[in-house]
């Protein structure tokens, strides 16, 4: 698959519906973000629905629900930007990656660096967090190589399948984020994404 | 009602709303007392009593400081219970921050961690801190918490960035007499 710079967030359309119920039901859905096995499929599939549904463009509302688009491509998964504090300029991210053919080092990254970059250069947040469970190695990894620091280890701190797993707090400042377009854009004749997102996702398969 | 040497400790009743909105007014924001964004919120008094009397089970876990003169000293107590991973959140807000370095802060931590530890059975509690929280930092680390790491620049206030540290004690390392106080919530 090549990769493409194409990738763009949208709000969710009535069309849409299908492939992001469809999302729902793999039950990586569940494992991965909304872990509450508490809550039926169909729970979490009316919260998302509600959700996805009213995130008006022109508010501030204290959550944002946006598909992830590659173009020709089709739909790659959705991200949520959930807390979102206008006094805090602050918010907690959620990525996924609903298709599963797509699910891959680059795809993610690319989500992740839209979603930053959607983060900080349009709604002028500062600081993103994220709790991401120990044993989802490939998202930590991801938004480490975005820049953000693990400030935090909570042990024992999430049950999947019987066993408790450490979850890690990232939290990434608008500084951090900055350096590493620097850093990696630099790395390039012309500061770009597709130059960043490259290198980024290069260095992320050379170290398992 | 929980009497010990130096405090009262009791449910948290309706009435107590109006104290609880006052200690939201006093010595800047709380960890405690701020929101899921990060956000410092400034309830009525009408609001927390509303939310008291709707959430007969929550004040189970919610209870009042007072001194054993009857004066209120402080709101404390358990919540954001997890059944699965057997955790939960500790809060401690006292009106008077000398209080953190006094036995009335040591009898209530006892109070609380008892509940937690002996009586829920949880693995672990955890409790939050601001920068501008010294003295209840040093409470918690006295009585066995240690940090699980600070999250930078969450909250904005008085013109400044404000980091927040998440702490945790361990069922594994409570011990009731962390902060030499004696034999704790089981004496009270």
């Amino acid at each position: 698959m090549t990769f493409t710079t194409t990738t763009f967030l949208r709000r969710a359309e009535r069309d849409d519906l299908d492939m992001v119920l469809s999302w729902m039901d793999d039950p990586d859905f569940q494992y991965y973000l909304y872990g509450d096995a508490a809550q039926s499929q169909r729970q979490i599939r009316e919260k998302i629905i509600q959700m996805l549904g009213r995130s008006p463009a022109n508010l501030m509302p204290p959550a944002l629900y946006l598909l992830i688009d590659s173009g020709a491509e089709g739909l790659l998964g959705m991200i949520s930007l959930q807390n979102v504090s206008w006094r805090n300029r602050s918010c907690s991210l959620d990525v996924y990656i609903g298709n599963k053919a797509r699910r891959n080092a680059t795809v993610a990254m690319t989500s992740v660096f839209r979603a930053l970059e959607y983060v900080f250069d349009e709604l002028n947040l500062h600081r993103v967090s994220a709790l991401i469970y120990a044993f989802n190695r490939s998202s930590w990894r991801i938004f480490e190589l975005s820049g953000a620091k693990r400030e935090m280890v909570l042990e024992k701190h999430v049950m999947r399948d019987g066993t408790l797993y450490d979850a890690y707090g990232y939290g990434l400042l608008r500084s951090d984020f900055e350096a590493v377009r620097v850093r990696y854009g630099g790395a390039s004749r012309t500061i770009s994404l597709e130059a960043m997102i490259a290198s980024l996702a290069e260095k992320m398969e050379k170290t398992p | 009602m929980i009497v010990g040497t130096h405090t009262k400790i009791r449910f948290s009743e309706p009435g107590d709303a109006g104290f609880y909105r006052d200690l939201y007014l006093q010595n800047g924001p709380r960890a405690a007392l701020l929101d899921a964004r990060r956000e410092f919120g400034l309830p009525t008094r009408q609001e927390i009593r509303e939310l008291l009397k709707k959430s007969e089970s929550a004040r189970a876990f919610l209870f009042t400081v007072e001194d054993l003169e009857g004066r209120l000293r402080g709101w404390c107590g358990l919540r954001a219970l997890n059944v699965e991973a057997a955790y939960c959140e500790l809060f401690l807000v006292l009106a008077s921050e000398e209080d953190y370095a006094r036995p009335l802060a040591d009898e209530t931590m006892d109070v609380l961690l008892h509940r937690a530890f002996r009586q829920l059975g949880l693995n672990k509690i955890l409790a939050t801190a601001l920068d501008s929280e010294g003295p209840l930092n040093a409470c918690l680390v006295r009585h066995g918490f240690r940090s699980c790491g600070v999250q930078r620049e969450v909250l904005y206030s008085g013109g400044a960035w404000q980091g927040m540290d998440t702490l945790v004690l361990t069922g594994d390392n409570y011990s009731p007499d962390a902060a030499g106080i004696g034999s704790g919530a089981a004496a009270l």
